[in-house]
């Protein structure tokens, strides 16, 4: 299939000569139609290129441009009747013409058919009324082409293209005319009973025939020349060379010869050698450069193999079970072996299966919807159940990749092994429920008994006052602020736990607002304490606005808290930007606290001052840094002591969107 | 005590806890048609007439059942789950009185149709009040539908 691809592209490369055919009629028209030009206004330079020489017949010139034209009507629209019926007639008139020619030539009878055009001007022709006529040579070239023309199209079984042959006698006989030229044209002007060809004459059946040749360049024994393997690179570098040096060679000889310098065995022994020096160069340069391709189309090769045996091995000692399979037949084709160690099947096994044989019977007809989307989408991820040689059920995630290889649509699918992380996921589930159950038992079974404490305290302090002294009393007093001190801490610790389990609800949440609000709130719980409030330019942010409003809450509560005895408490909130963050923070000119410590401030039940002093149950900060940390955020503090703190928190700018 | 006249059903399984809802009620007078039952099943067949309770079909038409949720054998969402589902007691007015601060309970009990849902203060004097205010609202300003 690859071969047959590659095949296909040179086509197309070798298909533009076709184009150098039409370039090369069209020289040929180009020469013929001068050459009418001459016999119409009587320049003898068109005529005939040199004074003296032979000049090409009027009929000649009409000939080769009726040979063009036959060409382009036949291969111009190769299946229109109307073309080749045209094509056809023009090769016959050509066939006719040049049959006459020769025939009146051969029997001594002149039909005067080449002077039926510009009749007066070759007959007045005052140099040699000879040299104006149409040669048989050419005469019976055009017979050839004529032949041509009829079977361009024809090929044999064997795949011989017969005109190709014939084609190449005229190109070959043009040659011989073109070289004696060349040499010595006074050869052929010394025989006037014979009739030469023009030197323009010969040039265009030479380019007529390399013409005719590129109708078909892959075909025949064109394709050799034409093909893109050595051979044909060969023949392409030395077909010019090895006319083209000869002929040169030759030129040289008579040039010295003329001039009667050295003697004739030594000019021969010189045009022989330099020919073979010329060759043999030309040979060393042409093996050198095919030498270099080749090493490094060797090394492209091995890199290949190499990169080759690389990604099979990454295939075959994947972590995850792989395969590829046909996607129209469904069969496996090739499997890795984590897939065999898996799935329990041998790899000959394997090849025999299709690729529903491993799933369980139930989610077979799904199968071929899947294939349908992979068609379109090129690939797919999912998860389901696949079916192990023991019967036993495994939970897969796959992802799919749709694969063009040999023409063939192959999918590659890799099988990741989930069904250890779908058991442990379902148990951290069944522990999380567990979980919420306790949490529910402690706080009502917890909570009943402190209220029966603090309750029967208080039927204590109400009923039995008579009989009470004050210590008994005080004795009472403690109890009840116990049992209360015990349900507050079971209320925080239960709200720390439901935050752990709380899933964040992104939005985005105006924070100024919410500061002036939570800073109204606890106004009013502590008006007592004439605390000042200092609100700077609170940024908005994409955060729970729930959790976030429970954090400030209870950062602005504490600074009013350990403020509260200062003369002028004050308590200042703002924030900026810094990075990707926000970070907010709540500062106070209250006790501080002793950086020593500050590493225990966030802990659960971890308290810096005496209940004495400030009362409290140590979770705050605990639900504030765990908050945070749900946000991506930090938390951290600053203080002097005695000076007040500063407590800060930064939230990411840009928020995880899931 | 006569089914008929009882005014106040209070199923609570903590005797201490119940007898300080009580003492709260008693203090207004509120307490004299109350009836405490301390068990799930026991809740079940006396507002359904069933087992020992057979003889009571048709006679009880409460102003109020304080339910706590947390009780021996059937939990208290399940019985006011059948309370809502019988023609019989479909109209009983049901305050869940309960430890539980948790959002599924309470999201449940008004699922289920509850007429209000309080959570017990551990201060004795909030609880009280609490137990107070129930009493009063439900037994003097509410208005039960008549029989």
């Amino acid at each position: 299939m690859v071969k047959n691809r590659l095949t296909c592209v040179i086509m197309k490369i070798e298909f533009k000569h076709t184009k150098w055919s039409n370039y090369l009629f069209l020289i040929v028209i180009a020469i013929s139609v001068t050459s009418l030009f001459g016999w119409l206004f009587d320049i003898e330079a068109f005529k005939r290129i040199f004074p003296d020489s032979v000049a090409m017949n009027p009929l000649t010139a009409s000939c080769f441009i009726m040979s063009a034209f036959s060409f382009w009507l036949l291969t111009l629209k190769k299946n229109n009747s109307f073309y080749n019926l045209g094509g056809h007639a023009l090769a016959l008139l050509i066939l006719f013409i040049g049959l006459l020619v020769v025939l009146s030539n051969l029997i001594g009878f002149n039909t005067r058919i080449d002077q039926l055009l510009f009749s007066s001007k070759i007959s007045d022709e005052p140099t040699s009324y000879a040299y104006n006529r149409m040669s048989p040579n050419t005469a019976f070239c055009f017979v050839l082409t004529a032949i041509e023309l009829f079977m361009l199209h024809y090929e044999t079984k064997k795949r011989f293209v017969p005109y190709q042959f014939i084609a190449i006698l005229v190109s070959l006989g043009a040659l011989l005319t073109m070289i004696g030229y060349l040499y010595d044209f006074t050869i052929l002007s010394e025989m006037p009973s014979y009739v030469p060809m023009a030197i323009h004459t010969s040039a265009n059946f030479f380019l007529m025939s390399v013409a005719l040749l590129f109708a078909y360049p892959d075909k025949g024994i064109m394709s050799t020349y034409t093909s893109r393997s050595s051979g044909g690179k060969l023949s392409r570098t030395f077909l010019l060379p090895l006319i083209a040096l000869p002929v040169l060679m030759g030129m040289l000889y008579n040039f010295v010869r003329s001039k009667d310098l050295v003697s004739s065995s030594l000019t021969t022994l010189f045009l022989v050698y330099g020919i073979v020096i010329g060759f043999a160069a030309l040979i060393y340069l042409y093996s050198y450069s095919l030498n270099k391709k080749e090493n490094q189309k060797r090394k492209v090769e091995a890199n290949l193999k190499e990169s080759n045996e690389r990604f099979k091995s990454i295939f075959e000692y994947a972590p995850d079970p792989m395969w590829l399979f046909d996607m129209n037949s469904l069969f496996f084709l090739e499997v890795n072996q984590k897939a065999i160690i898996r799935y329990g099947y041998t790899l000959d096994e394997f090849r025999k299966m299709r690729i529903t044989d491993i799933r369980p019977k139930d989610e077979v007809p799904k199968v071929q919807e899947k294939i349908e989307i992979i068609r379109k989408n090129e690939k797919l991820t999912g998860s389901w159940k696949h079916q192990l040689r023991n019967d036993k059920l495994i939970d897969v995630e796959i992802t799919y990749h749709k694969l063009e290889m040999d023409g063939q649509e192959q999918c590659l699918e890799i099988a990741k092994d989930v069904t250890e992380r779908i058991k442990i996921e379902k148990q951290i589930k069944e522990l999380n429920k567990e979980l919420e159950a306790f949490t529910f038992s402690v706080a009502h079974d917890l909570r009943a008994p402190l209220r029966v404490i603090d309750g029967y305290a208080g039927v204590l302090k109400e009923d039995f006052t008579p009989v009470l002294d004050k210590e008994g009393m005080r004795l009472i007093s403690i109890i009840a602020s116990n049992a209360r001190q015990m349900g507050q801490l079971i209320d925080d610790l239960l709200n720390l736990s439901r935050i752990g389990r709380a899933s964040l609800k992104y939005s985005m949440v105006d924070i100024q607002t919410l500061v002036s609000s939570i800073v109204d709130e606890q106004k009013i719980l502590f008006s007592e304490y004439n605390t000042a409030f200092f609100i700077g330019n609170i940024i908005s942010v994409y955060c729970d606005g729930v959790l976030i409003k429970s954090v400030l809450t209870n950062l602005i509560a504490n600074a009013i808290k350990y403020s509260r005895n200062e003369e002028n408490p004050k308590v200042e909130i703002g924030s900026y930007v810094r990075e990707n963050e926000v970070v907010y923070f709540v500062k106070d000119n209250g006790v501080g606290f002793d950086m020593n410590y500050a590493d225990k401030l966030f802990g659960v039940f971890q308290r810096l001052h005496k209940a004495t002093e400030f009362e409290g149950t140590g979770v705050g900060l605990a639900i504030v840094q765990r908050i945070v940390l749900k946000h991506d955020g930090h938390v951290w503090a600053n203080a002097i002591k005695d000076e007040g703190a500063t407590f800060y928190f930064s939230l990411p700018i840009n928020y995880k969107n899931d | 005590m006569d089914l008929v006249n009882i005014e106040i059903v209070l199923i609570e399984d903590n005797p201490h806890e119940a007898e300080l809802t009580i003492r709260s009620l008693k203090k207004h007078n509120l307490a004299n048609r109350l009836v405490h039952i301390d068990d799930g099943q026991d809740a079940m067949e006396f507002l359904f007439s069933t087992g020992k309770y057979e003889n009571n079909i048709g006679m009880l038409n409460p102003k109020i059942i304080l339910l706590d949720l947390k009780l021996p054998k059937v939990n208290g969402l399940e019985i006011l789950k059948k309370i809502r589902e019988d023609e019989r007691t479909k109209h009983f007015p049901v305050v869940v009185l309960t430890s539980s601060k948790e959002e599924s309970d309470v999201f449940e009990s008004y699922k289920l149709g509850v007429n209000s849902y309080i959570v017990k203060p551990v201060n004795f004097e909030s609880f009280t009040n609490a137990v107070t205010e129930i009493g009063l609202y439900w037994m003097l300003l509410n208005e039960p539908p008549a029989f």
